[in-house]
């Protein structure tokens, strides 16, 4: 029997439940809504909050079900989206003062196939405004607060989608992921997150930021949360071989870079790391040192890409309204106009070096394994952080390890592996080959096994809004 | 000021930002090196966004001067691996 308190659940049992009828969606739904009302003050993770839509959505799952009509493992399940999916009848922000009054007459595809699955939309997501950022720091709505300590920040663009999972408002998420913007909230705030391959889930109704490096993808609390999500979003594709469900990784092999993913962190987050990959190496995985040439390069080339291709998407804001943009995505536009054709064609050429690159080292590995983040969640007022005597800006260290998966379009998934002292999450990367999402969850299931739960005693902690299950 | 939160139909059409009509004085030129020159000026003396553009140019920098042997150029990201779009 499932319990009544959300921050128990994963989308995983709580689907289970709602099939076997020992939850209704309307008790479900209600019960994420009781806590949005009563937490959301303090997390700051909605810009809108659909709950009588979704009391009348989930009335409707409810009824449906009841009448043996189940859809499937999203029917009646409690979901929110990040505020750039263009949802019909429902305020679309995109996190800015500029669109505060906009009411799409149409849903987004990603919105649509949730809404086709039975899940009830129960609000939308807080974010850096345009998705131009990693903070979530939101001038006109507020910052999104971390729930593991509401002192610190998520990480952005998707900040209020992660801390929505963390704080169990809603069982799934989706955000959107540019230059990291899914899987550093994802790792600061403790959950899982999906940045698909490059193409692979629709981005029709996104409101774009730079159309070559965008990728919309789910978040959740577990990894199999994160696959039930992907098997309603994503088309079947004939490259996704689906690996036999299995607990060890015997055969696996899997790339440690030995450069530019190695020094620059937090020693607490290198020793969770390790740990992590000393856990995958037990349960039976070939892990095995690699040489990626250029990743310095590649990480220039995803900037310069991300800066030239915002320019040109945001330039009717920036041109006609950039006085009622936040200083910092103003500023990041005020440079991004002064980048070059030449620049951003090389950059372009750059990508397409290092895409050969990565094709060949997935000749000797399965999947490449990194930590996620050089540091955790750092404090809402911070700019800078020291890490490893060196003193560098917070966005250049969130964006450091995981802008390259950008640039090259690969299936990247955030999953947690353990926490620092303080109790905050640690998370690793898991990279796969273009198309294989499934091969990346499957290793990412394994880890999430083996990993360390929450440490005992946080979830009474004063300054602690909500476990992941 | 912040917009309202929780007011999820408080308005519905398209954006006033669309709606709106474009005064001469707001209305758009079309994109010139008029636009980038007259944009450096306005950046003026925000440290930020000087520190950004140099951080920029010192990326951009770093590819050197490419081989226009070396690989094939890529003015578009491959069509057969986004079919959404």
């Amino acid at each position: 029997m499932i319990d009544r308190d959300p921050q128990l659940w994963t989308l995983t049992s709580l689907a289970a439940a709602i099939r076997k009828k020992e939850m209704s969606p309307v008790e479900a739904t209600d019960a994420c809504l009781a806590r949005i009302a009563e937490l959301d003050s303090t997390v700051n993770a909605f810009i809108t909050v659909t709950a009588n839509e979704a009391r009348a959505a989930a009335r409707a799952a409810e009824a449906e079900i009841r009448k043996g009509k189940y859809r499937g493992p999203l029917h009646g399940i409690p979901v929110a989206v990040k505020d750039l999916f263009l949802t019909k009848g429902v305020r679309t922000t995109c996190g800015s003062k500029i669109l505060a009054q906009f009411v799409p007459d149409r849903n987004a595809d990603l919105v649509e196939r949730l809404s086709a699955a039975g899940a009830i939309l129960v609000g939308k997501l807080n974010m850096h405004e345009f998705a131009f950022g990693t903070t979530s720091i939101n001038p006109h709505y507020g910052a999104v607060r971390n729930p593991w300590d509401v002192s610190r920040m998520t990480g952005g663009s998707s900040g209020g989608a992660a801390a929505a999972i963390a704080a169990s408002f809603a069982m799934l998420t989706l955000g959107t992921d540019t230059g990291g913007s899914i899987r550093i909230p994802a790792a600061l705030c403790g959950v899982c997150g999906l940045k698909p391959t490059y193409g692979r889930l629709s981005r029709r109704g996104v409101y774009p930021l730079a159309w070559s490096l965008d990728h919309p993808g789910p978040m959740a609390k577990t990894v199999s949360d994160i696959a039930t999500a992907m098997s309603v979003l994503a088309d079947r594709h004939p490259q996704d071989r689906a690996p036999a469900a299995r607990d060890d990784l015997a055969g696996v092999r899997l790339g440690i870079p030995d450069t530019y993913y190695t020094g620059g962190m937090e020693t607490e987050v290198s020793r969770r790391v390790a740990g992590a990959v000393a856990a995958l190496r037990a349960l039976g995985a070939d892990v095995r040192s690699i040489s990626i040439p250029s990743l310095d390069e590649a990480s220039a080339a995803a900037a310069i890409v991300l800066f030239a291709e915002s320019a040109a998407s945001l330039e009717k804001w920036h041109r006609t309204r950039g006085d009622e943009l936040g200083a910092d995505v103003r500023a990041r536009l005020d440079a991004a106009a002064t980048v070059t054709a030449a620049q951003y064609l090389k950059a372009l050429r750059v990508r397409t070096r290092v895409r050969a690159i990565f094709k060949q080292v997935f000749e000797s590995v399965d999947a490449i394994v990194t930590p996620q983040l050089p540091i955790t969640a750092p404090l809402l007022g911070d700019s800078h952080a020291t890490v490893d005597g060196r003193r560098e800006a917070i966005p250049d260290l969130l964006t450091r390890f995981t802008r390259i998966n950008n640039l090259v379009g690969i299936p990247a998934l955030t999953v947690r592996c353990g926490f620092s002292a303080s109790g905050l999450p640690v998370a690793i990367q898991v990279a796969g080959r273009p198309f294989e999402e499934a091969r990346v969850l499957a290793i990412g299931a394994a880890l999430e096994k083996v990993s360390a739960a929450a440490p005992a005693g946080i979830a009474a902690g004063s300054r602690f809004v909500g476990p992941t299950a | 000021m912040a917009p309202p939160k929780r007011n999820p139909r408080s308005a519905r059409g398209e954006p006033s930002a669309i709606r709106k009509p474009q005064s001469a004085a707001r209305r758009p030129s079309p994109p010139s090196t008029r636009h980038r020159r007259s944009l450096a000026a306005s950046i003026g003396p925000s440290d930020i966004v000087k520190g950004m553009i140099e951080r920029l140019h010192a990326q951009a920098a770093s590819f050197g001067l490419l081989d226009p042997l070396d690989v094939e150029p890529a003015l578009v990201y491959e069509a057969e691996e986004s079919p959404h779009d």
